[in-house]
């Protein structure tokens, strides 16, 4: 019969059984990247029902549940159904959003992603390096950052009381620009 | 062909970002757009496929430690496209500790825009001795977002040999028979040594160094002082390894019977073969380890090491119990390590005893093993192999064969002065 014995590992908790064979491994990266994965989600659905007092909770306990799930199996498609369905959840509850809650949903959205990408590189709890988790840090900031100017621009469109003809217009081109912004690349 | 695929994340990014942006821009929600903005910007930074090619090596294909020593293994990953990152794993086993435990996560070290490279450092700490081979180790490769993945591959598996630890062990009390040619030990004899014996008068071939004056000049004839020689001695460690008895931690934790009588064969070799004495050992109930010819020297104490490594207990049972007598004369010094399970030890035992061999048997059955309360039949069955394991022990006392606990550094002075006494004492052997 197999009994459960602890190793003696520094950076975890390890359990395995007597063949060697682990049962549970518990490290602190692991426990850092799924809270990463889950907390963000929980945080845009509580944005979603602070902007949306009356919405129903189903739906939200359903994306943190994917969202769960997807932390347990990151390498997988359960992300993408989560963020999808994240997204979705937000543009059908919030009709009327505000630029502050759509830079945070917008935030937990990216940090949600990236956790999850990084969680899929390696056996749950795999031990980054400091310039890992630097350069990695580094990339999000940047990217909140162009993330928050666009929402600025955003709310600016809006306060000047025109439609967002202008956004429309930069957004169509960037999407139209994209490929070629692509091929330019690999040359 | 190249060894780059996309990933989940890679799928996300494109699929959310762009569709959000679509449906942002045809429904008129700004919103959507910054949402859809960062993972957009992602899909568009990672859209090319990385043109490197890494490559992963690694220099240890072999090693040999000791037990409880922390050694460092190391995996080079080359050709990482800028900003990238390495994945290097190192699956454990049982009774080795890896440091980190579940694999390590790297950036690529370059500057600029060229590929760069990546060491993993992984701290092994095998805790049991023995010869193993190592789970071979996995290294796969990501772009800077982890967009595309190269691998994993993996690398070749380390075999690695783990030497039983010799702890300090310090005896104090000669070999019983030392009967050789060179050594520390006091032989029975005159001759030339460290050892005074007694004054006698001068006589041919004497040297002239030796010569007493005090006692030349009392009594007006040359008297030299007479020493004992110095020889060797033959110590023949046997293992018992038909059972192994006890369940095995690893050297900070529980010891089984087998981890006792290895590591204390390993001491105890190191021991005399440090004095100077001829060591061998021989293994009983191993297959594919059976003996290792009496030597000298740290080229014989690695070869027992060595062997000792070989040791699976209990793979070749029923050996003719005669067998532990052949190459061992009168007057060897043979030590016993068994946790006296088998008869068959017992029976050895008393066969060298009574072929004129010193025996001296160690007792590595581990502590509190004796004390079985249980009411099963294999409770039951071991309270009784139990009782007649004591009434052994108590018949090889009556035949003068010590059977001593191992307790480590001095566990064996006070048996060995007991058997270097009894040696002046005429016995009845067989030829």
């Amino acid at each position: 019969m197999n009994q459960p014995t602890k190793s003696s590992s520094v950076t975890g908790f390890v359990v395995e059984d007597r063949s060697g064979a682990r049962l549970l491994t518990i490290t602190v990266p692991g426990v850092v990247v799924r809270l990463l994965t889950v907390v963000p989600v929980a945080v845009a659905v509580l944005a979603v029902h602070r902007v949306a007092p009356g919405t129903p909770w189903w739906p939200s306990v359903l994306v943190v549940l994917l969202a769960v799930v997807a932390a347990e199996v990151p390498d997988s498609g359960a992300g993408l159904v989560t963020l999808g369905g994240l997204v979705g959840w937000w543009l059908v509850a919030v009709p009327e959003p505000s630029a502050g809650w759509t830079f945070v949903v917008a935030c937990c959205g990216l940090v949600f992603h990236l956790a999850l990408a990084h969680a899929a590189a390696g056996p749950r709890g795999c031990a980054p390096s400091a310039a890992v988790v630097g350069r990695l840090a580094a990339r999000c900031g940047g990217l909140l950052a162009v993330t928050g100017a666009v929402a600025v621009v955003a709310a600016a469109a809006e306060e000047w009381g025109e439609p967002p003809v202008v956004l429309v217009a930069l957004t169509l081109a960037l999407a139209g620009a994209l490929p070629w912004l692509v091929v330019w690349r690999v040359r | 062909m190249t060894g780059w695929q996309p990933t989940y994340a890679h799928l996300r990014a494109a699929v959310v970002g762009l569709a959000t942006l679509v449906i942002g821009v045809a429904v008129g929600r700004p919103d959507a757009v910054v949402i859809a903005a960062p993972l957009v910007l992602v899909a568009l930074g990672s859209a090319r496929r990385p043109t490197t090619e890494p490559t992963a090596t690694t220099p240890l294909t072999a090693l040999t430690v000791n037990e409880g020593e922390e050694v460092t293994w190391e995996g080079t990953v080359e050709g990482i496209p800028p900003g990238g990152i390495a994945t290097v794993v190192l699956p454990g086993q049982k009774l080795l500790d890896v440091e980190p435990s579940e694999g390590v996560l790297l950036a690529e070290g370059s500057d600029g825009d060229a590929p760069g490279s990546a060491t993993a450092q992984v701290a092994l700490r095998p805790l049991r001795w023995g010869r193993r081979k190592l789970g071979a180790p996995a290294v796969a490769a990501y772009d800077a977002w982890y967009s595309w993945r190269w691998g994993p591959f993996p690398l070749v598996g380390m075999r690695m040999t783990v030497l039983p630890v010799t702890s300090p062990f310090n005896a104090a009390a000669p070999a019983p028979h030392p009967r050789g040619l060179v050594g520390m030990e006091r032989a029975a004899r005159p001759g030339e040594g460290t050892e005074f014996a007694k004054v006698r008068p001068f006589g041919a071939g004497d040297r002239l160094r030796r010569i007493h004056w005090p006692v030349s000049a009392r009594t007006g004839r040359l008297h030299v002082t007479a020493t004992y020689a110095d020889e060797d001695a033959h110590v023949a460690v046997l293992i018992d390894a038909v059972n192994d008895v006890g369940e095995s931690t690893g050297i900070d934790g529980e010891k089984s019977s087998m981890d006792l009588a290895v590591r204390a064969a390993a001491v105890l070799s190191e021991h005399f073969l440090h004095r100077g004495d001829r060591v061998g050992v021989r293994v009983f109930g191993a297959w594919g380890v059976s003996l290792v010819p009496a030597g000298t020297g740290l080229h014989q104490l690695r070869r027992i090491l060595d062997t000792l490594c070989l040791i699976e207990p209990g793979t070749a049972r029923g050996e003719d119990a005669l067998a532990a007598r052949q190459g061992l004369g009168a007057g060897t010094l043979a030590l016993m390590l068994s946790p006296l399970i088998d008869r068959a030890a017992t029976q050895q035992v008393a066969i060298l005893n009574r072929a004129g061999i010193d025996v001296v048997v160690i007792d590595t059955l581990p502590p509190g093993m004796e004390d079985e309360t249980g009411t099963t039949p294999a409770a039951l069955a071991w309270r009784i192999r139990m009782l007649q394991r004591r009434v052994e022990t108590t018949q090889l006392a009556s035949l003068g064969i010590p059977v001593v606990p191992w307790a480590g550094a001095h566990s064996l002075d006070q048996v060995l002065r007991d058997l270097t006494r009894r040696r002046a004492t005429p016995r009845l052997v067989v030829r």
